[in-house]
C-alpha cells in the first residue's frame, strides 16, 4: 500500500515537473532575429526575455539567467578558470586548422563562462572580421565574416550595455574593416546591397546605407554612454571622441570617390557634407578634456584643442593692452631693449635676426624700431640680409657652390653645418625677441605711478596663465592631427578642389571605359584645378599630405605616359611642379652628386677610362632608381637629377667608346636617357632643322642648302654632346637620320666641289 | 573531409595488429605468470607455488571454456534489472530535455548547419553514453558486495568469470537501449530541424530574360525567368527557369530543392520549392594517391608551403599563363596529381564523378572580383596521354563537383612524362622517351574516351594544376576523390552511433574490471580517469615516445623555468644528459603504460565522417570492432583473475 502510494506520488512528481518545464521553454526563450522565408522578423522571445528587454535589464541576457551558461559554470564545478583556458586552447588548434565554424563555436562557450569580460567579446569580434575573414579567397565570402565579427560584438554589447569600449568597436568594425581594406570598393557595395543586414539593423534609408555613417551611429551610442559616465578605462578620450567626427570627413570623401558631384556637377552636396564634417570638427575642438598635467593649485587642467587659438589671440591684445597703460614709458623701454641688444658680445648678429620679426605690421615693437632704423640705417634691410649670408659665406668658404643649391642635396658634412647654422640663427632670434619683450615688471620698476600697479600685474598673470594653458592645449592638439584635420576640411570646401576631385574621378572613369582621348584631356584639367588649389594662401605644400599626394602623384604619373603618347617635349615648367619638388625633397634622402661627378671626370680626363666607366656605372645604377619611382620623376621635376643622369651616361658612353665597346641592351639607365632624348627639345629643334635642309636638296641652290645643313649639323653637335649613346646605338631612328644627314651634307659639298671638312662633326656615321 | 592519419586498408592492417597483439597477449602472460609465481611462492614455497599456479591456470581455462552462456545472462539480466530499478531510463528524457533547449543555441544560419547539428548530436549522446556506463559499471559489483548480494549469488554455482562477463554485457545491453533511442531522437531532432522549404512567387521573385540578340526563342534551354527564392534558415538560392520548364537551384550551404511548377486557376504559374536535398549526405568516396610535380618538373611527395601552421595540405604554384590554363600552360607547370587505381567502366558507365574542396592562397591581391582559376586534367599512366578536361574559378570550403564524361573533347592535348629520382639519383622518365616519340596521331584525336585512352589496367591520374601566376592552390590528398556512389544517410547514422557504442563498451569494461577490486566510488574516479586519459591517448604517447617538440615532460619543465624555446638543444652537459635520459626510462613506462588506455579517440574520426557528410567506411568499423575486441579480451581474463582471487567469489 505505501509502496504504491509512494510510486504515485512520484510519478505524479515528475508530470509536475514536465509540465512546469514547458511553461517555463516558452517563458524563457531568450529573444533572437530570425531570418524566414517571409523576411526578417525579430523573434520576440519569451515573456521574461521581453520584460528584461523592456526594463533594459537584458544585460543578463546570456549572462548570470542563461541557462547554459549557468549549466556550463555549474558543470565546470569552480573550475572556470581551467575550463576557459582548455577551451581557448581548443579554439586556436581548431583555428590552426583552418576550421572557422568550430573556432567560433569554441570561443562562443568561453563567452558563456564570462559574458562580462569585454576584452573577449572585442578579441573574438577583431578575429572575426579581421583574422578569419582574411582567410578567405572570395571577397563575399570575406564580408560575411567581417559582418559576423560585427554582429558578435553587437552581442557583446547586448550583455554589456554599459560598455562604451564595445560599442565603439561595433562602430570601428563597421567603419575601418569595411572603408579601409583592400577589398573597400568591393566591401562598400556589398554593405550598401546588404538587405538581409540592414534590415536586421532597422537602417533608415538607403542613404544611410554608407558604412562611415552606419558606424557613426555606433561610435556615438559609446560616446552617449562616455557622457553618462561610464568608464573608458586606459583608452584615450581624444581619439575616442575623434572617430565619430573623422567618420564624416571620410564620408565626404567617400561620396567623392564614387562621383557623387550632383546632376550639374557642381559638388554642392559634397560642399555642404565637408562644411558639416568641419562644423563637427569644430565642435569637437570645443569639447572640454582633463589631462594629467597639473596646475599650480593641485587640480588636473583641462583643455581643448582650440583653446590654443584662444590664448595665442590672448596673448597678443593682452601684450597691446600692457603697451596701451603707458605708450611712453613702453616705447621708450623698447628702444631701451633694442639698443642693450648691442651691448651684447654678438649684438650685431642678435639684431640682424630679428629681421623677420621687424617686418611685422601689427607688431608696435617692430614698427617703433623699424621707423628708428630707416632713419639711422637706411640700408638695414639688406645689411641684415648680408649679415646672414656673410656667416653662411664664412662657414662654406671653398665650396661656395653649395649654397645655390638646396641644402637636401647638400653632402653630409656641409649640411650638418649648414642646419647648425641655421639653428644658431633661430637661437640668436629666439634670444633676441625674449630681450625685446617689454614684461609688466619691467613696466613697474620705471614707473612711480601707483595706479598702474594692480593692472600691469594683472596683466602679467594674464599672459602667464595664457602661455601654460597655450602649452595645455598643444599636447593634445597633437594626438588627433586637429591643425591637419582642420585644413584639411578647409581645403576640401574649395571650389577648385571639388572639381578636381570630380575630373579625376571622371577621368578614370574614361580611362576605364576605354576612352582614352576623353580621359587624358580630364587628367589635365584635374592636373589644372590642382594647380589653382596650389596657388591659393595656405595651400602651397598640400603635397607634403599624403592624403593629396597620392592624387596628384597619379595624376602626374598619368601626366608622363599622356606626354609621351602623344611624344611631346618634356615641358620645363609644368602645373604643380612646385608642389612636386617640394614633396620630392621631403620625401627621398638625395645626395649630391656634383662632387662624384666632378671625381670621375678628374679619372676620365686623366685616362682611366675602366675606372672611370665602373664609377659611373655605379652611380648611374643609384641616379636610375631615383629616376624610376615615382613615375613623374621622368618629367624631371628636379632638374639636378636629369642633368647628373645624363653627364653620367655621357661618361659610360664615351668611356665606351673610348675601349670600343658596345653599349649593352639593357644598361641601367638607358630606357631613361632614351625618354628624356625623345622629349628633349633639343633633339625636336635638331629634326625640324633637319627636315628643312633636306626640303631644299632639290633647290639646286647649294650655298643655301650647305647652310641650312650645317645648321642643322649644329643642333645636332648639342644633341650628341648631351647624348653621345646615340653614337652607340646602330639600329636606333637617331643613328639612321644622323648618317643620311652626314652622306646629303657631303653630296652637296661635292656639287659644289667641295670636300668635307676634317673636323667634321658627323664623321662617325658615314662608316 | 579532413584525414589528417592515413587509415591503412583492413588486409595490410589486419596482419601487424594480430601480431602486435598476440605479442602483448603473451607478454601479459609472462607477467601474470611471473606475479601470481612469485605471490604464491611465499604461501606455498616454490613447489607449492608451481603446482598451485598449474592448477589455477587449468582452472581459468575450465572457467572460459564451460563458460556458461545461461548463468552469464542471467548475470546480465539480474544486471539490467539493477539499472531499470536505478531509473536509468531517465537519461533518455534528459536527452530529450537537451534536444529541446538545443535549438535555442545552435544557429541554423551557420555555413554548415549540418556539420553544427551533428557535432552536436553526436557529442551530447557521447558524453552522456560514457558517464552512464561509468556509473553503471563502477557500481553494479561494489553494490553486490556491500550489499552482501555477493553472497547469494556465489551460494549459486556461477563462475567469476561468468560474473565478469554477465555484468559488462547487462551494462552493454541497458547503454545499447538508451543508444538506441538517443540515436532515434537524434535523427529526428537532425533531419527535422534542418528540413526547409522556400517561397518563391512568380510576380514578387522573378523576372523575366530578355530574349538576347542571335537567340533562338524556341530553344528549349533557354533561360526564361530569373530570381531568388525568399530567405529561410539564413539563406537563399538563385532560381533559374528554362524555356521547357525545368528549373535550375543554386546550390548553397552543400543543399539545393527541386521546384515544381503549378498552373493555377488564372493560368498563372505557381512554384513550389521542394524540401531540401543533399542537406545530409554519405558520400563514398575512391581516394587516389598523392604525388606533387614540383618547380623542376619532378614527382615530389610534397609541393610549397605557403606557411601555414598547419601543413596538411600542400601547395602549387600557378603557371605564368595568366587567368588562362587551357592551352599551352606548358608541360613543364606546377600540379598535383592523384592516381586511382580500381577503376572500372563496368562500374562508371557514363563517366567519373569528381568531388573536391581546394586551398587557395593568395600571394598578391590580384584581382580581388576573380577567383583564382584552376584545371583539371587527366592522364593515362602508362603511355602519358594528357588531356585537359576543364578550367573552373575555385572555391575555398566549397566542395566542387566535376563530372568527367566518358567522352570528352580535350582543351588541350599531349604527352607528358613523370620524372622521379631512384634510390641511386638517376633520373627515371614514365614513360621513357623512346615511347613517346614513337606516335604522335594521338594529336589529330577530336574526341577522349576516358576508358580506351586514359584509363588503363584500371589505373588512370587526375591532375589539378593553378592558372594563376603567383597565386598557389593547397590540396591533401583526401581533398580530390571520386564519388562512387551515395551510401544511406540512416545507416551512416547509425554507423556513427556504432561508434559511441564501441567508446561506450570499453568504458564498461574497465569499469566492471576495476570495480572486482575497488569501490564503487573510487572505481569511477579511476575510470573516470582512463576515459580521459583515452581522448588523451595520442598525446600522451607522443609525449611518452618524447615526440613532441622541446623534448619530454621534465625537458619541457626546464625549459619552462629558463625561458628558452622549444626548437633549440638544450646546451649539452651532464645535466641534461641525466634529465634526457629521466625523460626517455620514465617515457618508456609511460608508454607501456599508455597501451592499455583504451583508444577512445580514434573512434571520434567516424564523427567527423558523419558531420562532414560521407559514409563510413566498413574498413574502420572492422578495425575499429576488432580493436576493442582486442582490449575487452584481456581485460576480462584480469577481470576473472581479480574476482576469483578475493575471497568472497570462491
Amino acid at each position: 500500500m505505501t509502496q504504491q502510494k509512494s510510486r504515485l506520488r512520484k510519478i505524479i512528481y515528475g508530470i509536475l515537473i514536465l509540465v512546469l518545464l514547458l511553461p517555463l521553454f516558452f517563458l524563457g526563450r531568450p529573444s533572437a532575429i530570425q531570418v524566414t522565408s517571409e523576411g526578417v522578423d525579430v523573434r520576440q522571445g519569451g515573456i521574461l526575455s521581453q520584460i528584461l528587454a523592456k526594463e533594459e535589464l537584458a544585460d543578463v541576457q546570456l549572462g548570470e539567467i542563461d541557462p547554459a551558461g549557468s549549466a556550463i559554470k555549474l558543470a565546470t564545478f569552480g573550475m572556470r578558470g581551467v575550463a576557459i583556458a582548455i577551451l581557448w586552447h581548443q579554439s586556436q588548434e581548431f583555428e590552426k586548422r583552418r576550421d572557422w565554424d568550430n573556432a567560433i563555436a569554441t570561443g562562443k562557450q568561453v563567452i558563456r563562462l564570462e559574458p562580462h569580460f569585454t576584452s573577449i567579446w572585442e578579441f573574438i569580434g577583431w578575429k572575426l572580421a579581421y583574422n578569419a575573414s582574411s582567410q578567405f579567397d572570395d571577397y563575399r565570402e570575406r564580408y560575411r565574416w567581417v559582418i559576423r565579427g560585427f554582429d558578435f560584438i553587437v552581442d557583446g554589447t547586448r550583455c554589456n550595455r554599459k560598455s562604451p569600449i564595445l560599442f565603439h568597436k561595433a562602430g570601428w568594425t563597421i567603419s575601418q574593416k569595411i572603408g579601409v581594406a583592400d577589398e573597400k570598393e568591393q566591401y562598400r557595395r556589398i554593405f550598401r546591397e546588404d538587405d538581409e543586414f540592414h534590415q536586421r539593423y532597422l537602417t533608415p534609408s538607403i542613404a544611410d546605407r554608407d558604412n562611415w555613417l552606419f558606424g557613426r551611429n555606433w561610435y556615438l551610442l559609446s560616446e552617449a554612454l562616455v557622457q553618462k559616465g561610464a568608464n573608458l578605462g586606459k583608452q584615450s578620450q581624444e581619439l575616442f571622441f575623434s572617430h565619430s567626427r573623422l567618420n564624416l570627413i571620410h564620408y565626404a570623401e567617400w561620396q567623392e570617390l564614387d562621383g557623387n558631384f550632383g546632376a550639374d556637377g557642381s559638388g554642392a552636396e559634397v560642399k555642404a557634407l565637408w562644411a558639416n564634417a568641419e562644423q563637427a570638427w569644430k565642435e569637437f575642438g570645443r569639447m572640454v578634456f582633463k589631462t594629467t598635467i597639473k596646475k599650480p593649485d593641485g587640480t588636473y587642467a583641462e583643455t581643448s584643442f582650440l583653446k590654443y587659438q584662444e590664448c595665442a589671440d590672448r596673448i597678443k591684445e593682452l601684450s597691446e593692452k600692457l603697451g596701451n597703460l603707458a605708450p611712453e614709458l613702453y616705447d621708450k623701454l623698447t628702444m631701451e631693449n633694442w639698443d642693450k641688444l648691442l651691448e651684447r658680445s654678438n649684438g650685431e648678429e642678435l639684431q640682424a635676426s630679428l629681421r623677420d620679426w621687424l617686418l611685422d605690421d601689427k607688431n608696435k615693437q617692430a614698427v617703433l624700431i623699424r621707423r628708428h632704423l630707416d632713419q639711422t640705417r637706411p640700408n638695414w634691410q639688406e645689411e641684415f640680409t648680408d649679415l646672414q649670408a656673410a656667416t653662411l659665406q664664412k662657414a662654406f668658404k671653398g665650396s661656395e657652390f653649395l649654397l645655390s643649391i638646396p641644402t637636401v642635396f647638400m653632402p653630409e658634412p656641409q649640411r650638418a653645418t649648414y642646419s647648425n647654422l641655421l639653428e644658431t640663427v633661430n637661437h640668436l632670434k629666439k634670444e633676441a625677441v625674449a630681450q625685446m619683450q617689454v614684461t609688466p615688471q619691467l613696466l613697474l620698476d620705471r614707473t612711480d605711478d601707483k595706479e598702474l600697479r594692480p593692472t600691469a600685474l594683472k596683466l602679467g598673470e594674464e599672459i602667464t596663465e595664457s602661455l601654460f594653458e597655450m602649452q595645455i592645449s598643444r599636447t593634445i592638439r597633437d594626438l588627433v592631427s586637429y591643425p591637419h584635420r582642420e585644413r584639411e576640411l578647409a581645403l576640401e570646401q574649395q571650389d577648385e578642389t571639388i572639381q578636381a576631385r570630380r575630373h579625376l574621378f571622371e577621368a578614370r572613369k574614361a580611362y576605364r571605359n576605354g576612352d582614352q582621348k576623353e580621359s587624358n584631356v580630364l587628367w589635365l584639367k584635374a592636373m589644372q584645378y590642382w594647380e589653382d588649389v596650389t596657388k591659393k594662401p595656405g595651400f602651397k605644400d598640400i603635397l607634403d599630405d599624403d592624403i593629396f599626394a597620392r592624387d596628384i602623384l597619379e595624376l602626374l604619373n598619368r601626366y608622363v605616359i599622356i606626354l609621351d603618347a602623344e611624344e611631346k617635349i618634356f615641358p620645363e615648367k609644368f602645373p604643380l611642379q612646385g608642389a612636386l619638388r617640394a614633396h620630392l625633397w621631403a620625401q627621398y634622402r638625395l645626395e649630391n652628386r656634383e662632387i662624384p661627378l666632378a671625381y670621375i671626370g678628374k679619372s676620365y680626363n686623366e685616362g682611366d677610362y675602366v675606372k672611370t666607366l665602373n664609377d659611373a656605372s655605379v652611380l648611374m645604377s643609384k641616379l636610375n632608381d631615383l629616376n624610376s619611382d615615382p613615375e613623374c620623376m621622368k618629367l624631371a621635376p628636379l632638374p639636378e637629377v636629369r642633368d647628373w643622369t645624363l653627364r653620367t651616361m655621357a661618361y659610360i658612353v664615351n668611356c665606351l667608346r673610348k675601349l670600343h665597346q658596345p653599349l649593352p641592351a639593357n644598361f641601367p639607365g638607358k630606357t631613361y636617357v632614351d625618354l628624356m632624348l625623345k622629349h628633349d627639345p633639343s633633339q625636336h629643334e635638331a629634326v625640324a632643322a633637319s627636315t628643312e635642309a633636306v626640303s631644299l636638296m632639290g633647290s639646286e641652290n647649294f650655298p643655301e642648302t650647305q647652310a641650312a645643313f650645317e645648321k642643322a649639323i649644329e643642333k645636332w653637335k648639342t644633341v650628341l654632346d648631351r647624348y653621345p649613346m646615340i653614337y652607340l646605338q646602330r639600329e636606333s631612328m637617331y643613328f639612321g637620320i644622323l648618317s643620311e644627314i652626314a652622306r646629303d651634307y657631303g653630296n652637296v659639298l661635292e656639287r659644289q666641289g667641295k670636300a668635307l671638312p676634317e673636323d667634321f662633326a658627323l664623321a662617325a656615321f658615314l662608316q | 573531409m579532413i584525414l589528417e592519419q592515413r587509415i591503412l586498408p583492413f588486409s595490410q592492417w589486419i596482419g601487424e595488429a594480430v601480431s602486435d597483439w598476440a605479442f602483448t597477449i603473451f607478454i601479459l602472460f609472462l607477467a601474470v605468470i611471473f606475479v601470481s609465481l612469485a605471490i604464491s611462492a611465499f604461501k606455498y614455497g616454490v613447489f607449492g607455488s608451481v603446482r598451485h599456479c598449474f592448477f589455477g591456470t587449468l582452472k581459468g581455462i575450465e572457467n572460459f571454456f564451460l563458460l556458461s552462456p545461461r548463468r552469464t545472462w542471467a548475470i546480465a539480466r539480474l544486471t539490467i534489472k539493477e539499472s531499470i530499478r536505478r531509473r536509468v531510463l531517465f537519461i533518455g528524457l534528459v536527452f530529450l530535455v537537451i534536444l529541446m533547449f538545443a535549438g535555442w543555441y545552435l544557429d541554423p544560419n551557420s555555413s554548415n548547419p549540418a556539420k553544427l547539428y551533428l557535432s552536436f548530436v553526436l557529442s551530447a549522446s557521447s558524453y552522456l553514453m560514457l558517464l552512464l556506463a561509468l556509473f553503471l559499471s563502477s557500481f553494479s559489483l561494489p553494490t553486490d558486495f556491500k550489499t552482501k548480494t555477493i553472497y547469494t549469488v556465489v551460494t549459486k554455482p556461477v563462475r567469476p568469470s561468468e560474473m565478469v562477463l554477465g555484468r559488462i554485457l547487462g551494462v552493454t545491453v541497458v547503454g545499447t537501449m538508451i543508444l538506441v533511442l538517443m540515436g532515434a531522437m537524434s535523427y529526428f531532432f537532425v533531419s527535422g530541424t534542418l528540413s526547409h522549404t522556400h517561397l518563391l512567387t512568380e510576380q514578387e521573385d522573378m523576372t523575366e530574360v530578355p530574349l538576347a540578340p542571335g537567340m533562338d526563342p524556341d530553344n528549349p534551354k533557354r533561360v526564361v525567368l530569373k530570381g531568388e527564392t525568399r530567405i529561410a534558415n539564413g539563406h537563399k538560392h538563385a532560381v533559374e527557369i528554362l524555356a521547357d520548364g525545368t528549373a535550375i537551384v543554386e546550390m548553397v550551404t552543400g543543399h539545393t530543392h527541386g521546384i515544381k511548377g503549378e498552373k493555377n486557376a488564372e493560368q498563372t504559374t505557381r512554384y513550389v520549392v521542394q524540401p531540401a536535398v543533399g542537406m545530409l549526405q554519405a558520400r563514398v568516396p575512391i581516394y587516389g594517391e598523392l604525388l606533387f610535380r614540383n618547380q623542376e618538373g619532378i614527382d615530389a611527395y610534397v609541393g610549397i608551403n605557403v606557411g601555414y601552421e598547419w601543413d596538411y595540405r600542400s601547395f602549387i604554384r600557378g603557371g605564368g599563363v595568366g587567368n588562362d590554363t587551357s592551352a599551352a600552360a606548358g608541360t613543364d607547370q606546377e600540379a598535383a596529381f592523384w592516381t586511382f587505381t580500381g577503376i572500372y567502366e563496368k562500374d562508371f558507365p557514363d563517366g567519373v564523378p569528381l568531388e573536391m574542396t581546394l586551398g587557395v592562397f593568395r600571394s598578391t591581391k590580384g584581382d580581388i572580383e576573380k577567383p583564382i582559376a584552376a584545371s583539371v586534367a587527366l592522364r593515362n599512366p602508362k603511355t602519358g596521354l594528357f588531356a585537359d578536361v576543364t578550367t573552373f574559378r575555385t572555391e575555398e570550403f566549397v566542395t566542387k563537383s566535376v563530372f568527367l564524361e566518358r567522352k570528352f573533347r580535350p582543351t588541350f592535348l599531349e604527352k607528358i612524362q613523370r620524372r622521379h629520382f631512384t634510390p641511386q639519383g638517376e633520373m627515371v622518365m614514365v614513360p621513357p622517351t623512346s615511347e613517346l616519340e614513337k606516335d604522335a596521331s594521338f594529336l589529330n584525336k577530336k574526341e577522349i574516351d576516358i576508358f580506351e585512352d586514359i584509363v588503363s589496367d584500371g589505373m588512370f591520374e587526375v591532375w589539378l594544376r593553378c592558372g594563376d601566376s603567383k597565386q598557389y592552390i593547397g590540396a591533401a590528398r583526401a581533398d580530390l576523390y571520386i564519388r562512387a556512389s551515395d551510401a544511406w544517410v540512416s545507416w551512416n547514422f547509425a554507423k556513427g552511433f556504432f561508434g559511441i557504442w564501441q567508446q561506450m563498451v570499453l568504458i564498461t569494461a574497465y569499469g566492471v574490471v576495476l570495480s572486482t577490486f575497488l569501490s564503487g566510488p573510487v572505481t569511477m574516479v579511476a575510470t573516470l580517469g582512463v576515459m580521459i586519459a583515452g581522448f588523451f591517448k595520442t598525446l600522451l604517447l607522443s609525449i611518452a615516445l618524447l615526440r613532441e617538440l622541446g623534448g619530454g615532460p621534465l625537458e619541457a619543465f626546464i625549459r619552462l623555468m629558463t625561458h628558452q624555446n622549444l626548437v633549440n638543444d638544450l646546451a649539452p652537459g651532464l645535466s641534461t644528459t641525466f634529465v634526457q635520459g629521466l625523460d626517455k626510462t620514465f617515457g618508456g613506462f609511460l608508454a607501456l603504460f599508455g597501451q592499455m588506455i583504451p583508444p577512445l579517440s580514434e573512434i571520434t574520426i567516424y564523427y567527423s565522417a558523419l558531420s562532414s557528410g560521407f559514409d563510413i567506411p566498413t574498413n574502420w568499423l572492422l578495425q575499429n570492432g576488432l580493436t576493442t575486441l582486442a582490449y575487452l579480451f584481456p581485460l576480462y581474463i584480469i577481470g576473472y583473475l581479480i574476482l576469483s582471487s578475493r575471497e568472497v567469489a570462491k
